[in-house]
């Protein structure tokens, strides 16, 4: 084939390699002239042996996760499916905070934020809060049971909500957690050890412990700061000091609700 | 080769034929009673029908472009174009798909084919005219479609967007189609089938064949349940597989012996990849519903047509490369060798990723994620549009009888396009893998995953700004090469068409 | 829905039938007989086999 410069056209941008050199021509069908083995080269054994593995796989595969070709079997795994990988063993708590962290993202996320921030105007925070990293759950479990209302002082020189504005209120989030003690055990438990939190996980029975002395509080009754303060934050929940004076008969109640331990502890610090 | 006699059908069917067909060759070659046509005869009654697929292609090629540019604008920009609403991301999306799929993609792969068909038939193409007329009701179909689905109107069916009133429009121009095609076979004069027929021929039979299953199945009287998706799928994947793949291979298969003057390294392994693939392929779409709540042997059995699909992959890659080996360097000289064998080796690589991402392992992590949209690219992009790009540019000079007029703008073309496909596809692929990972993550926040992804989807819309440079370059060429063709005949051109210089001249 | 049925049935039935049809005619045509010459077919007499077409730009010739 010819090269521009030696084009006699080579002038017109036009015809760039439009001139054929004879010569250049002939040799080239010369060179190129066709192999008797070509367009008819046998397959290569190494194709066909690729290709039996490949059929053999395909078969072996289909056999052990067809499900037994049953219409109603959807896991690959009829026969249970194998132990569960190591990392997520190691911590014994990770699938009750991994539960706890999808309900609190998709519930208290919205006001709290992802990252338990807080949002000003909303919610106050709780990542870093003393309130959230008390000694037990017990003031946290009233908060999400009945909700909490009024000025709230996070880490003693955070004030929220100073005015007492009454719009600002946080209402029951039992319903909206899932309403079971197992449920509020996971999200506090996801809220105590996220962001840098440091409280201790919380157990479904101390949700219920922490829950049995308000069980026939109405849901729409929020706390305030002041009611709350005076449950201690651990131990059974009983109000340390009962908010108005109870009649003898709640008092014996609430007595023989108690663990012995701290009854006969009680009773020792009233006959004094 | 068998020399059957003709059966009276097509003896009337040959009727169709021009009357002094093959008197320009030198063809003593008489098979079945038909005469083998000159090239140049039938590259000239290809005119019309073809230039007018790929034209119309060609423009909704650009539409679809500017419809991707906004679409990827969009996602790390919301509020860009936001005051128009019939702009919104959804629409102008499937906007997008359908365009560069119905009106780009498949228009130009009628155009190829017929232009392969009756190439390797050794015939005129038979009345040209009912080809065009094809054409301009397959446009109107395309355009209500399109305009539906901005309307509002899509069906929401994956890659079946187009409203119900469109559909038959395109089924019945697609029809005459694909009914042409075969006419066309059965005139032939050459009696042996080279492997590209094979390919075309099963395209053509294929689509319809989905096309009008999934259109009974999902819109008119819709399955229920799982089905709907499994069907959905199996439809998605196959245009892709049993359409576009076909007519792809078909065009390497003919243009990579044609542009280096050598045969096939081996037909038995062409045979072989095209047997296998025929087989396999129509298994494949449910990979797409890993973990959904199929019977487990729907999905397990897609996985394993998957990995199957290797065997036509690894064949068909095999014959290109030892068929091209010491001829690489050709592809300086033919922008159409170039195009061709970047889209060859781009079949290879979109067909192992996608082997690798129908495994249930790869797919728990690369499902919803940018790596699906990647392997989506890289296979209708970086495969079947370079094919066809590196198609026209074979087809185009001779069927116009016109030189390519700029050099230039091949070349920019070609480096718009192949930078920016690599560009796209690589990025994404990673950052689709990535961005899996982060999502399994329980304890990575989903909102931090979307962060992640803005800076890599800002780089994908400068990709595809690349592609639009690209395009625009290719089309300027295209309307230079026409405005040639209206001018006066000037010259002689031997480049291409040698010997065919003499007869034109005298023509005119 | 018999309509669904019928027409599924039916492809079922059909599909596979076609393709063992095209394979039994392909092979009683000959079309697999002579693979050499079947890779020839995309030359002709006015552009055999040798001839390189499209190498239209100026690249580097060795």
């Amino acid at each position: 084939m010819s090269n521009p410069k030696e084009s006699p056209n080579a002038s017109s941008p036009l015809d760039r390699g439009e001139q054929h050199d004879v010569t250049e021509l002939h040799a080239a069908v010369l060179r190129e002239k066709p192999d008797p083995v070509e367009g008819f080269e046998p397959v290569n054994l190494w194709v066909v042996a690729g290709i039996a593995g490949l059929l053999f796989w395909g078969g072996s595969y289909l056999t052990q996760y067809s499900g037994r070709f049953e219409a109603n079997e959807f896991s690959e795994f009829p026969h249970g499916k194998p132990a569960p990988v190591a990392a997520v063993a190691a911590d014994p708590l990770a699938a009750v905070k991994r539960d706890g962290m999808l309900t609190y993202n998709a519930v208290c996320a919205l006001c709290h934020g992802e990252d338990g921030a807080g949002k000003a105007g909303v919610a106050p925070p709780l990542a870093a809060s003393d309130w959230v990293n008390a000694d037990g759950p017990n003031r946290l479990v009233r908060i999400v049971r009945h909700g909490l209302k009024g000025t709230v002082k996070v880490n003693k020189d955070v004030t929220w909500n100073p005015a007492n504005d009454p719009s600002i209120v946080m209402g029951s989030q039992w319903e909206a957690i899932g309403a079971s003690n197992e449920k509020l055990a996971a999200v506090l438990t996801y809220v105590r050890t996220a962001w840098g939190n440091t409280g201790a996980p919380v157990t479904a029975q101390m949700v219920a412990d922490g829950l049995a002395p308000v069980k026939d509080r109405s849901a729409d009754d929020n706390w305030t700061q002041e009611d709350l303060l005076k449950v201690p934050a651990s131990g059974s929940g009983a109000p340390a000091v009962a908010s108005a004076a109870p009649t003898p008969d709640q008092i014996k109640a609430q007595l023989l609700a108690l663990p012995d331990d701290q009854r006969q502890a009680l009773l020792k610090e009233l006959s004094k | 080769m068998s020399h059957q006699s003709q059966t009276p059908r097509s003896q009337t069917l040959r009727a169709l034929l021009p009357g002094d067909v093959g008197a320009g060759s030198g063809g003593d070659v008489q098979t079945g009673g038909v005469q083998k046509a000159a090239l140049a005869e039938i590259d000239a009654s290809c005119r019309v029908p073809v230039l007018f697929f790929f034209l119309s292609g060609l423009g909704w090629l650009i539409a679809g472009s500017l419809l991707a540019i906004v679409a990827s604008i969009k996602l790390h920009s919301p509020g860009f174009l936001g005051a128009w609403e019939w702009l919104g991301f959804a629409n102008v999306r499937t906007a997008h798909l359908n365009t560069v799929i119905y009106g780009f993609a498949s228009q130009v792969s009628v155009g190829v084919s017929l232009w392969l068909m009756c190439r390797l038939c050794r015939i005129p193409l038979p009345a040209p005219g009912l080809v065009t007329v094809a054409n301009l009701f397959y446009n109107l179909g395309v355009t209500v479609g399109v305009v539906g689905i901005l309307r509002g109107d899509s069906t929401a069916i994956e890659w079946l967007e187009m409203p119900r009133y469109a559909t038959p429009i395109l089924f019945v121009s697609y029809a005459l189609i694909a009914v042409w095609t075969i006419v066309t076979f059965r005139l032939r004069a050459e009696r042996h089938l080279y492997v590209s027929q094979w390919y075309l021929l099963a395209a053509v039979l294929w689509f319809p064949w989905l096309y009008g299953t999934a259109q009974v199945m999902l819109l008119l009287e819709p399955v229920r349940g799982v089905v709907q998706a499994a069907v959905n799928w199996w439809f998605a994947h196959n245009v892709l597989g049993l359409w576009f793949t076909p007519i792809g291979l078909a065009s390497i298969y003919y243009f990579i012996p044609k542009v280096i003057g050598r045969p096939i390294h081996s037909y038995y392994l062409s045979v072989l990849g095209f047997w296998s693939l025929a087989l396999f392929y129509n298994w494949n779409g449910m990979h797409h519903l890993v973990g959904g709540p199929l019977p487990a042997w729907m999905i397990t059995i897609s996985i394993v047509a998957s990995v199957m699909m290797l065997i036509p992959v690894i064949t068909v890659a095999i014959n290109h490369h030892f068929t091209m080996l010491g001829h690489f360097g050709k592809m300086r000289q033919s922008p159409t060798l170039r195009f061709i064998v970047f889209g060859a080796v781009s079949y290879t690589l979109a067909s192992l990723q996608g082997v690798a991402s129908a495994l249930r392992s790869v797919s728990e992590v690369t499902h919803f994620t940018h790596h699906t949209i990647a392997h989506a690219h890289l296979g209708m992009y970086a495969f079947f549009t370079m094919v066809m790009f590196g198609a026209m540019y074979y087809i185009l000079p001779r069927i116009t009888q016109r030189e390519w007029p700029s050099n230039g703008l091949i070349s920019l073309h070609f480096w718009g396009v192949a930078l920016g496909i690599v560009l796209y596809v690589v990025p994404m692929s990673l950052m689709g893998f990535l961005q899996g990972t982060k999502l399994n993550d329980p304890t990575i926040r989903f909102l931090d995953v979307v962060q992640f992804t803005l800076p890599w989807l800002k780089l994908r819309t400068v990709a595809g700004l690349l592609l639009v440079v690209g395009h625009v370059a290719f089309v300027g060429n295209v309307a230079w090469l026409l405005v040639r063709m209206f001018e006066p005949y000037r010259k002689p051109v031997v480049r291409i068409l040698t010997g065919e210089a003499e007869t034109l001249a005298a023509g005119k | 829905m018999p309509v669904i049925s019928f027409i599924l049935l039916g492809s079922v039935v059909l599909l596979p039938a076609v393709a063992l049809w095209a394979l039994r005619w392909a092979t009683a045509a000959g079309q697999f007989r002579c693979p050499d010459k079947a890779a020839l077919l995309p030359f002709d007499e006015s552009e055999p086999v040798g001839v390189e077409t499209d190498l239209i730009l100026g690249g580097n010739r060795r």
